[in-house]
């Protein structure tokens, strides 16, 4: 099974969009959203029953024996994070505690336990299309490539008969982004046209091109600025990457969306224009 | 002050608002400029500031001096992210998961840990010129491939002392990034859009600052767009206040997509900015002011 990985670097150009497009096209898909920062794919793929739960622990944090510790700081000045205090014995910031074990390491009194950490939760879930993987970081965790590698290496295992599979990805170029892109067989960069968008997509794509992965970019809303539109044309048929065309901005189809309806099952210039995507990524995979 | 812009939620317009009160209040007030959205880092599009000096951020990573190096294991077995492998005769750094956290060298018994510097961003500084007065600006920029976006941040708090009035523009999500940057903020403003997406990552972000025990307020951005009623009886929920809604206009955005600030394309709206910023500052005060009675 091939596996399409949506990213933009930039916030909110439509990835979720596009990907619950090609699920609704795909008919029966893998669907994993590995944005476990702010998940919203499961919002419209009409998830449903809950067929796996897993909380994920991938890291763990100092806990202080106060019956043990005398107070002599030792833990706080070896901490790079600032993440204890002395207050008569150590105290731990939970949130600021990256699990380093440098304390634990250090304490002459074995004051310190390593604790494992609750660092998300995860789910598998029919959805209307086929099943959904998807997770959400507990606020504030840190590693939460982590978390989208477990969710893509189990949808990897899954069995059974369906079409393709469909990342989600985050915002940004960061660990989750890495994470989102392994293993990729095509990345759809999901562009918009605006001076940012421009500058986002060249970083995100400079990301997927260190993976030596394969890249085609699209444009949505892109007549909100036709002459940046063109600009991006130009710049991807430049860089030899596949130019995946251009998405309308339809208000109605965002609606659509908002209710729970996959812009591509509504009419209008939308929905034809996904379809075309789809079929043009479909050709390249 | 330092005033945090976050969302949850990416593309809400954080970098929109953002821009938009440092050019209403930076004649007024002296204000320093921090894009702390490192992975992708837009501010200086809108802002255009005159940018003064760069310079280099390092993290430090381990250098293992082979000669004194027993290949014992003990360092790879201490790490907890999984930066070491050690062979039999070598050892192995993976340097985008090493935290620096010094755990190895804490370690090891041949004292053969020792430390060298890898780039992985840059610091840009400058300013923006108003009317009256130059807004100091700061940008942080993540180098592309590089995985943790945390060190420059840190990188960029350092240079953020408290003498001057602060406006940050975070990254999207609520992951360490995100609590990095709100770490240093006396108010968080958050810009969500009334979509369900914009609610369900509203949500998230709600519970960082919670978690933080920070003082926050909302900004509805594309307030005519979607479900404004629904999304102002959900922030009541979450125990915050609406403090500016603006309403979706085609023009706006198009002003946007051009580098123009919203203030370009609405002058007008200058006033309810101001209002904002005051608003914010009166906010933080009554804050503070409970905080010692309290104690």
């Amino acid at each position: 099974m091939k596996e399409i990985v949506v990213v933009s670097g930039k916030g909110g150009t439509g990835k979720t969009l596009v990907c619950a497009s090609f699920a609704a096209l795909a008919g029966n898909a893998i669907l994993v959203d590995a944005d476990v920062e702010a998940p919203n794919l499961r919002l419209v793929v009409g998830a449903g029953r809950v067929l796996e739960e897993h909380t994920h622990s991938d890291s763990e944090v100092a806990r202080i024996d106060t019956s043990l510790c005398k107070g002599c700081g030792r833990c706080a000045e070896v901490c790079r994070f600032e993440a204890v205090a002395l207050d008569g014995v150590a105290v731990v910031d939970e949130l600021a505690c990256e699990g380093c074990a440098a304390c634990f390491y250090t304490c002459p009194e074995k004051a310190v336990v390593m604790e494992p950490r609750i660092n998300g939760r995860w789910w598998v879930a029919e959805c209307r299309y086929g099943l959904i993987f998807h997770g959400r970081l507990e606020v504030g965790e840190g590693l939460s490539g982590k978390l989208v590698a477990v969710l893509k290496e189990r949808a990897r295992k899954q069995e059974g008969n369906y079409q393709l599979r469909i990342v989600d990805g985050p915002p940004g170029i960061g660990c989750p982004v890495l994470a989102a892109l392994t293993g990729a067989d095509f990345v759809v960069v999901v562009a918009e046209p605006t001076l940012s968008g421009l500058h986002d997509a060249e970083r995100v794509v400079g990301v997927a091109q260190h993976f030596g992965l394969k890249v085609g970019v699209c444009v949505n809303k892109a007549d909100l600025n036709p002459d940046m539109t063109a600009k991006l044309r130009d710049w991807v048929v430049q860089k030899g990457l596949v130019w995946l065309g251009e998405l309308p901005f339809d208000e109605a189809a965002y609606s659509a969306m908002a209710n729970g309806t996959s812009p591509v099952e509504s009419e209008g210039r939308l929905a034809a224009a996904l379809r075309t995507l789809h079929r043009k990524v479909i050709e390249h995979i | 002050m330092i005033v945090v812009v976050a969302s949850g939620k990416g593309g809400t317009g954080k970098t929109t608002v953002a821009a938009a009160l440092a050019i209403a209040v930076g004649d007024r007030v002296r204000l320093r400029f921090i894009d702390a959205d490192v992975e992708e880092p837009n501010a200086a599009i809108l802002l255009h500031p005159l940018i003064t000096s760069e310079d280099d951020v390092y993290v430090e990573v381990p250098k293992i001096d082979e000669k004194r190096c027993s290949h014992c294991g003990e360092c790879a077995r201490a790490c907890r992210f999984n930066a070491l492998a050690v062979l039999p005769d070598s050892v192995m750094l993976f340097e985008q998961l090493c935290h620096s956290c010094r755990t190895c060298e804490i370690v090891c018994e041949e004292g053969a840990v020792g430390w060298e510097r890898r780039l992985v961003g840059r610091i840009r500084r400058g300013f923006v010129e108003t009317s009256w007065r130059r807004i100091e600006f700061l940008e942080g920029r993540l180098n592309v491939g590089e995985a943790r976006a945390t060190p420059v941040i840190e990188a960029l708090k350092e240079r953020a002392s408290d003498e001057c009035d602060t406006l940050v523009d975070c990254s999207p999500g609520t992951g360490c990034a995100v609590i990095e940057t709100m770490r240093l903020a006396d108010f968080v403003l958050l810009v969500t859009e009334p979509t369900r997406f914009g609610m369900n990552d509203l949500g998230m972000a709600a519970e960082a600052v919670k978690r933080l025990g920070l003082e926050a307020g909302v900004v509805i951005n594309r307030a005519t767009y979607g479900d404004a009623a629904g999304a102002r009886r959900l922030i009541t929920r979450l125990g915050l206040d609406v403090l500016l809604e603006l309403p979706y206009e085609a023009d706006v955005a198009k002003a946007y997509s051009r580098g123009k600030t919203l203030l370009d394309a609405r002058p007008q709206w200058r006033e309810r900015f101001e209002g904002l910023w005051w608003d914010i500052a009166r906010r933080v005060a009554r804050a503070k002011a409970a905080h010692r009675r309290h104690r």
